[in-house]
């Protein structure tokens, strides 16, 4: 999977997505990350496939927001090995804050 | 014509069996506690790396290695995480939850997940390496 693959498949559910930080404010925005490798293989001394891992995040002001749902068949779409790992509220911002990681193999780049 | 004879007294073998089944409790004490202590000290570098100039120490203070519990399919366990309060009464979970998972006001830095990430391995290996050592000295003691 290619990053952008992920920015444009996440940039269908909402226009506001963000790479590393989140910028302006919005009701519903998602930031994805990369975060590094999670697992490699090698021969005759060379790296010869490389899996990373990283997070994509919701925020959202909305209860029972379908954007969540759209966002995992992005991640299931991309073939990406995923898992949503938390669900959180925070008091404060009233913001909702669903966090999936996941794993994937190459390229990144294209 | 066969004869059958009971044997009422066990054998070395069974002896050394029947006390390394009773030092199981003891081993998996010691191996959990090498291999979350691996763990621990990686999630420890990576925070202090995460921290800014200004921070207070308490969140370091208060990451700690529970005691070793069993759970309901007998596996044993140990958590690494975070207690209490900091000084401005801040609970030091949801300060560690923050840094990991970020919120809508603070940027994420995974300190923990790279660090199982890292060292699970290793973490695994000296686990096996405790149960290995602790068996043999039984098994030949």
């Amino acid at each position: 999977m290619r990053f952008d693959h992920l920015k444009n498949g996440l940039l269908t559910v909402t226009e506001n997505v963000f790479h590393d930080e989140a910028a302006g404010d919005h009701d519903q925005y998602i930031v994805w990350a990369a975060e590094g490798e999670v697992g490699a293989a090698h021969a005759d001394n060379k790296k010869t496939n490389q899996a990373i891992g990283g997070t994509v995040d919701y925020f959202t002001t909305s209860e029972y927001d379908p954007n969540v749902e759209k966002i995992q068949t992005v991640l299931n779409n991309l073939g990406l090995c995923w898992r949503l790992n938390s669900i959180q509220y925070e008091k404060v911002t009233k913001y909702t804050h669903y966090e999936w990681t996941w794993e994937d193999d190459g390229p990144w780049h294209g | 014509m066969a004869r059958m004879r009971s044997i009422w007294a066990p054998g070395e073998y069974a002896i050394k069996l029947d006390r390394l089944g009773h030092a199981q409790e003891k081993i998996a004490e010691k191996a959990t506690a090498v291999g979350a202590g691996i763990i621990a000290d990686e999630m420890r570098s990576n925070l202090e790396n995460v921290l800014s100039g200004e921070s207070s120490g308490d969140l370091e203070d208060s990451m700690g290695i529970t005691p070793m519990e069993v759970d309901n399919h007998g596996n044993y366990n140990r958590k690494i995480g975070f207690d209490g309060y900091d000084s401005k009464g801040v609970p030091n979970p949801l300060k560690a939850r923050a840094k990991e998972s970020g919120t809508s006001k603070q940027k994420k830095t995974p300190f923990i997940r790279p660090a199982v990430r890292a060292k699970k391995e290793e973490a695994s290996t000296a686990m096996g390496r405790v149960v290995e050592e602790e068996t043999k000295k039984i098994m030949k003691g």
